[in-house]
């Protein structure tokens, strides 16, 4: 295979920023500590829910289950309506990806709730519609780039419709496909937040606290550590993407 | 032999790219389908392996008709060099080689055996090459890998889309000469698609002309260039017509035969001469130049009245008479000798000769 285009220092240093990441978030003491000295009249600082490191927890469950869901149907979905027999929801797919990005999240919580209930299932629903979008579309550009010269002098080699999927299409539109698996998880580690306005517990937690009892303390609990959250996810998958053959 | 009976090709859109095209392509030859841009090459070409399917009419591959067999069985034995390649980005030349082998489950070390034939036989150097991806070559080497990936499971038939078009004019020379040479040692069933006649003259065994869909003449190459059909196929050849047919014919297939003079001994062989020159050879039979009959005087020895020869005024017998005529025109002379490897002198060949082929085809 080709070349591996990433160096080592790139995965050594998300290392390095993942045990700092860890270490922050079981640090309580510190936490209180520091959150006290901001906010001397609060009295409490400390979200009750849990340690920090369990809405970490809670807030990662959510979105690997709905990204991991969402890329397989995703890459599935992209894959289907490029083959010649799935060609006629070609457009549909195109256009829905489109589409859906404009809807807000609360919105398809809000309509996902009546159908689910509250909790951690119809969270999960609407992150998994909302970051399978990206990754459709990712798809799709990625396999509909390889040239049809390319596609015809596989065919041409006598390789079948899955081996030119496997072989070709799909090495050649990794990169892309893993890019649109990014830009998902990192938009669904934001949007995960809401969920707890429906009770799925995670980093959201703190901050619907935080906004609903004036309590910056607890906001900032929540906000820091999804924002490195987010940065720490990105930069992993980033990673993985560069590593893919460039072709 | 590829049999096309009445194929037909109408595009979705109504374009008719291949009219009632009807051709027997022989075995073991190399055939080209020559024709202006958009005149249904391609598609006739991607017909046989079953890229395109036609609107009517069959094909027949060794009496067999091609859609009664699967599709990736017959596509497994028919080497393919599609039009600007087509290599596989994201797979090493050693790969993309490697395809048709690793389809067809060849064992590890048959499959390695084979591409350092193959690069070796397409003039890469395996060391160098074999781990290159396709961007880190150049035109030529990769159309190179092109025609290596099409030969790698041996196929008895090769289709080839302009497979030298993306050089320059000097590369296409050297990959022509070289893919004369691969042709002469495989002897594959080659139908190769080109719109430049050079290339056509250079390789082809066969030559069907197109336009606008049809075979407008399909005949060896040597009929073609002496009588075409119709004045479309006329000047498709070029006003040079007949310098091509002369670059198609070796001298060896018209050189006279002459018997030598061995400059080493007696003046009594001049009196055998009825020319007014005579080839004058050394004790071993090898040409060192010509001497005139008048210049013979009683007592004179024959070293005295030798004209030596250049090189270049010289004829290896696989020239061509093309090769032999500028010679000829260059040097101002009316006749050249023809020697062999070994510079031992073989015949002549003469102006008079070369009129006789023009005139007589
Ligand atoms: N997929 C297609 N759909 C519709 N028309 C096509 C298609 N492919 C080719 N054609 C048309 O069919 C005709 C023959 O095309 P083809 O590619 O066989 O020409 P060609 O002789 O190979 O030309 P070139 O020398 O430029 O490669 C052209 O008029 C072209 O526009
Ligand atoms: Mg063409």
């Amino acid at each position: 295979m080709a070349k591996k285009t990433i160096s080592r220092k790139s995965w050594i240093a998300l290392a390095v920023f993942a045990g700092a990441f860890l270490l922050l978030i079981s640090s309580t003491g510190l936490w209180e500590t520091v959150l006290s000295f901001i906010f001397p009249t609060t009295r409490q600082v400390l979200h009750p829910r849990g340690t920090l490191l369990r809405l970490v927890g809670e807030h990662l469950w959510l979105v690997f289950v709905s990204s991991g869901l969402a890329t397989i149907f995703g890459v599935g979905i992209g894959i289907v309506v490029t083959r010649p027999f799935g060609k006629q929801y070609l457009p549909l797919a195109t256009n829905m990806s489109s589409l859906g990005q404009t809807f807000p999240p609360v919105a398809v919580l809000a309509l996902a709730v009546p159908a689910l209930g509250f909790g951690f299932r119809p969270t999960v629903v609407a992150l998994f519609l909302y970051g399978i979008l990206p990754i459709i579309r990712n798809t799709i550009a990625g396999i509909q780039s390889v040239s049809s010269e390319v596609k015809e002098a596989a065919f041409g080699t006598g390789m079948s419709q899955l081996q030119v999927l496997a072989k070709i299409e799909l090495p050649l539109s990794l990169r892309v496909i893993m890019s649109g698996i990014r830009i998902s998880a990192v938009i669904n580690i934001g949007t995960a937040t809401v969920g707890a306005t429906i009770g799925a517990g995670g980093l959201g937690s703190p901050i619907i606290a935080g906004l609903v009892g004036e309590n910056p303390a607890f906001l900032l609990q929540g906000a820091i550590p999804a924002a490195l959250l987010a940065f720490l996810i990105d930069s992993f998958l980033g990673n993985i993407e560069k590593s893919l053959s460039a072709a | 032999m590829i049999k096309l009976e009445g194929i037909t090709k109408r595009y979705d859109d109504r374009t008719l790219a291949v009219d009632n095209v009807s051709l027997e392509i022989p075995s073991n030859q190399l055939t080209v389908l020559i024709g202006p841009s958009g005149c249904g090459k391609t598609t006739t070409l991607k017909m046989i392996n079953r890229i395109i399917s036609p609107t009517s009419g069959k094909i027949l591959i060794d009496g067999r008709d091609i859609s009664t067999v699967d599709a990736k069985e017959l596509r497994r034995g028919i080497g393919y060099v599609i039009q600007n390649i087509g290599l596989f980005p994201h797979m090493t030349v050693r790969e993309n080689i490697a395809t048709v082998p690793r389809l067809l489950k060849w064992e590890k070390s048959r499959t390695q055996l084979r591409l350092d034939q193959l690069l070796e036989l397409v003039g890469l150097e395996p060391s160098v090459f074999s781990d290159k991806l396709p961007r880190e070559l150049s035109g030529g080497q990769a159309q190179r890998v092109g025609v290596a990936r099409a030969l790698a499971a041996d196929p008895p038939i090769v289709l080839m889309d302009e497979p030298f078009g993306a050089v320059d004019p000097l590369t296409r020379v050297k990959l022509q000469d070289e893919f004369v040479r691969i042709q002469k040692e495989l002897s594959k069933t080659i139908v190769f698609v080109t719109h430049d006649i050079d290339e056509a003259i250079r390789l082809a065994d066969r030559i069907g002309v197109m336009k606008d869909g049809k075979v407008l003449q399909y005949d060896s190459a040597e009929d073609i260039l002496a009588s075409p059909k119709n004045k479309f196929v006329h000047d498709f050849m070029g006003s040079d017509r007949a310098l091509k047919r002369l670059s198609r014919r070796s001298v060896n297939e018209f050189m006279e035969q002459s018997k030598p003079l061995f400059v080493s001994k007696g003046w009594e062989q001049l009196k055998e001469v009825k020319e007014s020159f005579v080839w004058a050879v050394d004790e071993e039979g090898k040409l060192i130049g010509w001497i005139h009959v008048s210049d013979f005087k009683e007592g004179k020895h024959l070293s005295e009245m030798l004209t030596e020869l250049s090189d270049d005024e010289m004829l290896s017998a696989e020239s061509t008479v093309k090769e032999a005529l500028s010679r000829m025109l260059e040097s101002g002379t009316m006749a050249l000798p023809v020697i062999g490897k070994e510079k031992e002198f073989l015949g002549q060949i003469s102006m008079y000769k070369i009129q006789e082929i023009t005139r007589n085809g």
